[in-house]
């Protein structure tokens, strides 16, 4: 297989369907996988947790597709489907036996395009109650369930789009209305705001016409306007939450420039260089050899407006959250006083080429990494590409990164400490797959 | 060019026609057995990458010693915390440095050492593998960071609905006295009176039968180059032996009997939610049935248009989704149903999956229902082979289980020759509604009322127990 562009056909429809063809003959399957361009940050406060609902009622069928009967063609195909809602965007993807590509289309098209006419307050009635099952699941009776909700909530303004959880709030969803349905599906839900990627074995001009047939005749929606901006800047703030949990858990968050910026690289690379693999600093230093943590890691968010950087540590049992916070305090120091090591930058560039290789290997997988470079940066090669990005960074830059990221005096702080009788509890900001 | 605007017109409410399915074809790959030694080899040349298992295949938990819950985890985690060369710190810097790993674990059966790498670099990223797996220290004071490690994870699970529903489902249907009957990772008493000396005895007496898997791109010859040079100890030794009694047992007579339901409610007066999990001792892996018995999980709960998932997420609403497995291993591990349910539905929820056990014992599965879930079984096979990872899986269960080259094939014809008729009979054989056990982690206060007479005795657990 090759990676290069040459393989890779992009065309747009005249309705604004932007739609990406990869072949790859090596396994007798294709990835169906599509973005709409809209999620979390689309939602305003008091209606929270909408497009995450929204992506659910779009598994409970349309003109032509029963009730739940999406999942149910899909599967008697051989096929395996989902969705998952983000800050910016929402996927629908399903693999399927490729020669079952057409019902694929045939299903994505038909909730594209005769979405509403099988709309009911049931329908809706049912997936609230299964999405505040799933709030609970995740958030409010998981471990440590509420501590990146908060983390969020006091690292950006409550108007800041990223301020609120992917998920939402439990009155929020309770409260949303076919109405706000028919609303979202009529701005958001349209071809111009989505791109169709499909990589597999297919052959691209059988593909195409498949994907005129199903998709042409779907009509443009308006136009979109960008955001308006929030003003927001990293700052100081502690906040202690009692949860019923063992270990306690702090959480130390800045915010940076979006992804795809030059910022964002150099803060992604800081991230593996400090915490990917045993042989990282912050594990080395204090899981391994001080043995003050449980475990530790940065994460680094890929969303458009702006990123969370964030640095996470759980202790050891009976261990203090002052204890803790100064042994990573001291470790961060001894980071930016004496500097990244030439073979610790190596090594990071060296397993982002790596798994740059293991991230494209299956097929969906790859189509969404397809997906997100044409929504994000109108690059759909970027997967392909962006170990280039991360070799033109300098140590010298990463140091730099360093310096400005790992001092936490201006950081949010969020601890979450053992209680006997807990009242809070869990939310990871990570994205929320609905199936 | 293709006219990608060209309006056609054709009748949308009706989906495409149905095609012929294709039959998978597995790609060919290399199986060799010399000595203690198994080698399996799949070439892949689309990515620049190799992963590798080495695998010592009778080194895992049912093999451990009585009382001694989590030694072989234990033991498996500290192949990878330093060798007589090299410390903890140095080796994970030497495997690391060109972006590859290693890390080792076990599981019931087994404990691999796991690596990958870029192919250019498999000499050494194999050469550290082999280190850990015939090289690994076991210092003390690796062992107390471990243990140290392990007891704050136990504690960490302690908490933890899900870990707290899954210990005590085994706790009762096994017992603590045997394999199955605790964690993987151990308990907290055990942990604590392993010696390093007893992690390094499991380890040294369980390493000389041993499969390596290799997927990727690589020449099968060079894998078998450096076979012959590092694993010459293995492939001396003398082979394989059976496990007598793999879980820790070697008749179900052993176990705890039950005629009735039983139900334990671990009380958390203040969960937002109920973890329930449910279940009952199942089949071993090898069961001559288990064509059958994977159709009729995928029926009963193992996708997600399962008649429990339907049931209780889209019908009734109670949970964001509900799922059921057979546990597969050498001995008869478990089969499970779990769900997160709305505390005021916990009873209801409960009811209504034995309403659904009950009819798929009864009612004879309809045919459109077999079709699909057949279909589905024999479509998503390919999907495992996209990856290295799950091209490692796939073979590295061939050389844990003993299973022929063309194992793949043969489930594929296997579930193409179920019946309606074959279903109904192993639903009686292999579920057991009448003796199920019912874990439910959540507010007792608030649930144990809602189980109806049927249920007998209910039993609540403060989680101090």
């Amino acid at each position: 297989m090759q990676l290069g562009p040459d393989v890779l056909e992009r065309h747009t429809l005249e309705n604004g369907l932007t739609v990406i063809v990869q072949p790859d003959h090596s396994l007798p399957l294709v990835a169906i996988n599509l973005w709409y361009h809209v999620g979390s940050k689309n939602e305003r406060p008091g209606r929270t947790g909408f497009a995450h609902l929204f992506e659910h009622m779009l598994f409970q069928g349309s003109e032509n597709v029963d009730t739940n009967g999406h999942f149910a063609h899909v599967q008697r195909a051989g096929g395996v489907a989902n969705g998952s809602t983000w800050y910016d965007r929402t996927n629908y993807y399903e693999t399927l036996p490729s020669e079952h590509l057409e019902l694929g289309l045939w299903l994505e098209s038909d909730r594209m395009g005769f979405f509403l006419p099988a709309l009911t307050q049931e329908k809706l009635d049912t997936q609230k109650s299964v999405v505040i099952n799933e709030r609970r699941q995740r958030v409010d009776n998981a471990p440590y369930g509420r501590g990146s909700e908060r983390l969020n909530e006091l690292l950006y303004p409550t108007d800041h789009p990223y301020s609120w959880p992917v998920i939402g709030y439990t009155d929020d969803i309770e409260a949303s209305t076919l109405k706000q349905v028919e609303d979202f599906f009529s701005v958001y839900y349209t071809p111009n705001n989505a791109v169709l990627t499909l990589v597999g074995d297919v052959e691209p001009n059988a593909a195409l016409d498949l994907v005129g047939k199903y998709f042409a005749d779907i009509p443009r929606g308006p136009a979109l306007a960008p955001l308006a901006e929030v003003e927001h800047q990293s700052h100081a703030a502690t906040e202690t939450l009692e949860d019923q949990v063992a270990l306690t858990q702090s959480t130390w968050a800045k915010t940076i420039a979006g992804v795809g910026t030059e910022a964002w690289y150099r803060a992604s690379l800081l991230t593996e260089v400090i915490s990917g693999g045993r042989s990282s600093r912050l594990f080395r230093r204090l899981v391994q050899e001080r043995q003050d943590a449980q475990s530790v890691g940065c994460y680094l968010m890929p969303t458009e407006l702006c990123a969370t950087f964030a640095l996470q540590a759980v202790g050891k049992s009976e261990q203090s959250a002052e204890s803790l916070s100064s042994a990573v305090q001291e470790v961060l120091k001894e980071i930016r006083d004496g500097g990244i090591e030439d073979y610790e930058y190596q090594r990071a560039l060296n397993a982002i080429i790596t798994s740059q290789y293991e991230e494209l290997q299956a097929f969906d997988d790859r189509a969404d990494a397809i997906s997100m470079g044409h929504t994000y940066f109108d690059d759909p090669e970027f997967a392909f590409t962006e170990a280039d990005t991360f070799k033109k960074i300098s140590l010298d830059e990463v140091n730099g990164a360093a310096q400005e990221l790992l001092d936490m005096s201006e950081s949010t702080n969020v601890v979450i400490v053992p209680s006997s009788g807990a009242e809070e509890s869990a939310v990871r900001n990570e994205e929320v797959t609905t199936h | 060019m293709n006219d990608l605007n060209a309006a056609t017109e054709f009748d949308r409410s009706q989906p495409p026609a149905q095609r012929t399915p294709r039959q998978f074809q597995l790609a060919p790959f290399e199986r060799s057995t010399e000595g203690g030694l198994e080698i399996l080899v799949l070439p892949r040349t689309d990515f620049p990458i190799v992963s590798l298992s080495l695998i010592a295949t009778a080194a895992g938990a049912e093999n451990q010693p009585r009382n001694r819950s989590g030694l072989a985890s234990l033991a498996a985690a500290a192949l990878t915390e330093g060798t007589s060369s090299r410390s903890a710190v140095e080796f994970h810097r030497s495997a690391e440095a060109l972006g590859g790993f290693v890390s080792s674990g076990a599981d019931w059966e087994a404990t691999a050492v796991h690596a990958g790498s870029l192919s250019e670099h498999l000499d050494s990223t194999f050469g550290l593998a082999c280190d850990a797996y015939l090289d690994a220290a076991f210092h003390d004071d690796d062992i107390e960071r471990l243990r140290s490690r392990r007891l704050s994870e136990l504690a960490r699970r302690d908490e933890d609905p899900g870990s707290i529903a899954g210990k005590e489902l085994i706790r009762r249907l096994y017992g603590r006295s045997v394999h199955y009957g605790t964690p993987l990772i151990g308990e907290r008493e055990s942990l604590e009176i392993t010696s390093a000396v007893e992690v390094a005895d499991h380890w040294r007496r369980n390493r000389m039968v041993a499969s390596l898997v290799v997927a990727g791109n690589v020449e099968p010859e060079h894998v078998f180059r450096l076979a012959a040079e590092r694993l010459r100890t293995v492939s001396q030794s003398e082979g394989r032996a059976t496990l007598s009694s793999p879980g820790g047992f070697t008749s179900e007579a052993e176990l705890p009997q039950r005629s009735a339901i039983e139900v334990h409610i671990m009380d958390r007066p203040q969960a937002a939610q109920t973890q329930v999990l449910m279940g009952h001792v199942g089949p071993i892996r090898m069961h001559p049935d288990r064509a059958k018995l994977r159709l009729l999980n995928a029926i009963f709960g193992g996708k997600f248009s399962s008649r429990i998932n339907l049931n209780l997420r889209e019908v009734h609403g109670f949970t964001y989704g509900a799922n059921s497995s057979f546990s597969a291993r050498r001995g008869p591990g478990p089969f499970a149903i779990q769900a997160a349910i709305e505390n005021q539905h916990v009873g209801a929820a409960v009811e209504q999956v034995l309403l659904e056990l009950r009819r798929i014992r009864t009612e004879p599965i309809e045919k459109t229902e077999l079709e699909d879930a057949r279909s589905y079984l024999l479509g998503v096979q390919p999907y495992g082979f996209q990856t290295l990872e799950g091209w490692l899986s796939a073979l590295g269960s061939l050389a844990v289980f003993d299973l022929p080259t063309d194992w793949y094939e043969q489930q594929q014809l296997a579930l193409t020759r179920v019946t309606s008729a074959d279903l109904l009979q192993v639903a009686n054989e292999h579920l057991h509604p009448e003796r199920l056990v019912v874990v439910a982690v959540g507010p007792a206060e608030q649930i144990a009322r809602q189980f109806g007479a049927e249920f007998g005795a209910v039993e609540v657990h403060t989680l101090d127990d």
